[in-house]
C-alpha cells in the first residue's frame, strides 16, 4: 500500500497547490477587482450620475464565481460550518473509532452529493447556452457562471475523494496527508 | 415531516457540515419523489446566492477585517480609555465602549471577541482587573457588534426574509445600546463589590486619543450616515466602508498595508465561501420546504394550539438558547428562519421585531457553552481557561437576557427608530 499512498500523496499536494494557490489567489484577486469596481460604480452613479448598465451584474457575479470556487479551499480545510458537539463528546468518552467511521460515511456521502449537483447542473447550463439566457442586465451571459459553479462541486467532490482516502486510512491506523491543515478556526 | 425531520437532526448530529446536511436531505427527496426533477437543486443553489444585497456581506466582513488589520481596535481602546477610563472600573466600561464603536465598523461578532482578547486583556490585568472578569467583559462584549450596524446577522436576516436590511440596521441600535447599559451596570455593581481601580483623567491624553481614533469614528459617520440617509443601498455603503478602510489603511501604514490587504482580503474570501455554501444550501432546502408545505403546516399547528404571540415567542427563544448550546449564531439562523419566518406572520409578529429578537439570542448564544464561540476566541487569545471566560462572562449573560425579555415584551424597543426614520427619509 505504500506505494498507493506515496502516489496519492503526490497527487493530493498537486491539487491543494492549485487550490491553495491559484484558485485561492486567483479568488482573493477577483474579491479586490470586485470591491474596485463596486466602489467606482458608486462615485460614477453619485459623481458623475451614470452607471455601466452591467456593473451590478459583473460585481455580483464576479463575486459569487470566485467565492464559488473558494468553497473546494474551505472544504480542504474542513472548515464548512458544522454542528460537532455530540461526535466531541462521543470522541472524548472513549468512542473514537466511532466518530472516525461516522465522519468516513459523511465524506463518502459527500463526494456523491457534490458528483450529482455538478452532473445534474450540466443539463441547465446547456440550456443556458442554447437559449443565450443573460443575467438581469441583459449584457452578461450566465453561462459561465453556471459553468464555475459546476467546476466548483467537481472540485468540491474530489477534495471529499481525497478526505475519503484519508479518513479510510486512518481507520485502517495509517496516517496520511499529516502536512494538510485538517480544521481552521471560523471567525463570524 | 414525519421522516425529514428526524433525518435531517441526525444528519446534523452526526457532524456532517449544515450545508451538505440540508442538500443531501433535500437530494434524498427529491431522488425519491418521481414528481420532482434533480435540475431544480442546482438551480436552487445558483439562484438563491446570486443576489446583489447579499454582496453587502463580503464588504462589510473586508472591511472589518481591513480596519482591524490597522491596529484600529488599540485606538478605539485608548480613546475609550481616556473617555471613560476615570470611573471606578473605568477600563471594563473602556471596553464595552471600545465594542460597540467597532461593532459600528465591523460586524463580525468572534473576531472582535478575539482582537479585544490580544488589546484589553493585558491593560486589565495590568490594573489589577481579576482575571474572570476581564476575560467576561471582552467575550460578552464582542457580542454587541451582532446588534450594531452594520450586523452581518441582520443582513443575512433580511436576505433570509426579503425585509428591509436599513430598517433591521436601525431597529439593532436601540437594542444594542441598551446591551452596552445593562453591561456597565453589571461593571458599575462590580466596580462597588471589588473595588475596581480607576484612572485620571487627562484631557490632553483625550485630546491625543480622539484625534487618533478620529479616522475611525469618522467611519460608521460618512459609510453608516449614507445609508441611514437613503443615499447609499446597503451593498453600496459595504462597498464604501471597503473604499474608507482601504484608503485609511494605504494612508496609516504604506507600503506594509499591502501585505495586511492580502491577509484580510483572504480571510474575508474564506469566511464569505463558508456563508455562501451554507445560504446556497439553503436555496435548496427551502425548495423542499415549498413542496413539503412544513412553514404552512407548523403555523397551523401553533395556531390550533391557541398561542398568543408573546407566548410563541417566548418558546421560541427557549428554543433559540437551547439550539446555540449546538450550533453557531449564523448555523441557528439559516435553518429557524425559513420554518419560523411565515409562523411569525401569520400570529401577527413584526418580521422586524423578529430579526432583532433571533440577533439578541445570537448575541447570548455566543457565550453559551459548550459551542460559544466568543468563550474560545478570548480563551484562546488571552490563555485564561474556557470555565473562567464563561465564569466572568455568566453575570452579563443575565443582564443580556434582561435585555431579551424587555425587548420581547416591548417591541417599541426595537421598532419605534426604524419607523420613524425610515419614514421620514424614505416617506
Amino acid at each position: 500500500m505504500a506505494w498507493v499512498d506515496w502516489t496519492v500523496d503526490k497527487l493530493y499536494r498537486g491539487f491543494r497547490f492549485i487550490l491553495d494557490y491559484v484558485i485561492g489567489y486567483s479568488a482573493v484577486a477577483i474579491m479586490l477587482l470586485g470591491t474596485c469596481l463596486a466602489v467606482a460604480e458608486v462615485l460614477r452613479r453619485y459623481v458623475f450620475g451614470q452607471v455601466f448598465d452591467w456593473g451590478q451584474d459583473a460585481v455580483t457575479y464576479g463575486m459569487v464565481g470566485s467565492i464559488f470556487l473558494y468553497f473546494a479551499v474551505t472544504q480542504a480545510r474542513r472548515s464548512h460550518l458544522r454542528m460537532s458537539a455530540l461526535m466531541d463528546a462521543l470522541e472524548n468518552a472513549g468512542w473514537a473509532r466511532f466518530v472516525m467511521i461516522v465522519r468516513t460515511l459523511i465524506t463518502a456521502a459527500s463526494v456523491v452529493v457534490y458528483s450529482g449537483i455538478a452532473y445534474w447542473g450540466i443539463p441547465t447550463l446547456e440550456r443556458s447556452l442554447m437559449l443565450g439566457r443573460k443575467t438581469q442586465s441583459m449584457v452578461l451571459f450566465i453561462w459561465p457562471f453556471q459553468a464555475i459553479l459546476i467546476i466548483a462541486f467537481t472540485l468540491l467532490a474530489l477534495v471529499c475523494l481525497f478526505q475519503l482516502y484519508q479518513d479510510i486510512r486512518a481507520l485502517m491506523g495509517k496516517k496520511v496527508f499529516e502536512w494538510a491543515p485538517t480544521e481552521e478556526g471560523i471567525e463570524i | 415531516m414525519g421522516v425529514l425531520g428526524p433525518a435531517l437532526l441526525a444528519a446534523l448530529a452526526l457532524g456532517a457540515p449544515i450545508a451538505m446536511a440540508l442538500i443531501s436531505i433535500t437530494v434524498g427527496f427529491i431522488v425519491y419523489d418521481p414528481l420532482l426533477s434533480e435540475k431544480a437543486i442546482f438551480r436552487s443553489f445558483f439562484s438563491f446566492v446570486n443576489k446583489y444585497t447579499l454582496m453587502a456581506i463580503p464588504f462589510f466582513i473586508f472591511a472589518g477585517f481591513l480596519m482591524e488589520r490597522t491596529g484600529l481596535i488599540a485606538k478605539l481602546f485608548r480613546f475609550a480609555d481616556a473617555l471613560v477610563g476615570w470611573v471606578p472600573g473605568g477600563f471594563a466600561y473602556a471596553t464595552i465602549l471600545a465594542a460597540v464603536m467597532f461593532g459600528a465598523i465591523s460586524g463580525s461578532s468572534t473576531a472582535m471577541a478575539a482582537a479585544m482578547g490580544v488589546v484589553a486583556y493585558p491593560e486589565m490585568i495590568k490594573r489589577g482587573y481579576p482575571r474572570w472578569m476581564a476575560a467576561g467583559v471582552i467575550a460578552t462584549g464582542g457580542g454587541i457588534a451582532i446588534l450594531i450596524p452594520p450586523s452581518i446577522t441582520l443582513i443575512l436576516y433580511g436576505v433570509l426574509t426579503d425585509e428591509s436590511i436599513v430598517k433591521l440596521f436601525f431597529a439593532g441600535v436601540v437594542p444594542g445600546l441598551m446591551l452596552a447599559i445593562s453591561d456597565a451596570v453589571i461593571v458599575l455593581t462590580m466596580a462597588f463589590i471589588i473595588k475596581l481601580p480607576a484612572s485620571k483623567f487627562s484631557w490632553t491624553e483625550f485630546r491625543e486619543a480622539a484625534l487618533d481614533a478620529l479616522p475611525a469614528l469618522l467611519m460608521p459617520v460618512f459609510v453608516l450616515g449614507a445609508l441611514y440617509g437613503g443615499v447609499l443601498t446597503p451593498t453600496e455603503s459595504g462597498a464604501g466602508a471597503c473604499a474608507y478602510a482601504l484608503i485609511y489603511g494605504f494612508i496609516s501604514m504604506r507600503a506594509k498595508f499591502f501585505k495586511e490587504m492580502l491577509a484580510a482580503t483572504e480571510r474575508a474570501v474564506n469566511l464569505t465561501a463558508i456563508l455562501f455554501f451554507l445560504l446556497g444550501g439553503v436555496g435548496i432546502f427551502q425548495f423542499l420546504l415549498a413542496n413539503q408545505g412544513w412553514p404552512q403546516d407548523i403555523a397551523t399547528w401553533v395556531t390550533g394550539m391557541g398561542l398568543s404571540p408573546i407566548s410563541f415567542l417566548a418558546v421560541l427563544l427557549v428554543v433559540l438558547l437551547f439550539l446555540s448550546m449546538f450550533l453557531t449564531g449564523v448555523a441557528i439562523l439559516v435553518l429557524v428562519v425559513p420554518i419560523i419566518y411565515p409562523v411569525s406572520l401569520t400570529l401577527g409578529i413584526d418580521p422586524i421585531h423578529l430579526g432583532i429578537l433571533f440577533a439578541l439570542c445570537i448575541e447570548m448564544g455566543a457565550v453559551i457553552p459548550p459551542v460559544g464561540l466568543n468563550l474560545f476566541a478570548v480563551s484562546g487569545t488571552t490563555g485564561v481557561p474556557v470555565t473562567t471566560v464563561m465564569r466572568g462572562s455568566f453575570p452579563f449573560l443575565c443582564s443580556d437576557g434582561c435585555v431579551l425579555i424587555l425587548c420581547m415584551f416591548f417591541p417599541i424597543l426595537t421598532l419605534w427608530l426604524p419607523n420613524q426614520a425610515v419614514q421620514s427619509v424614505f416617506g
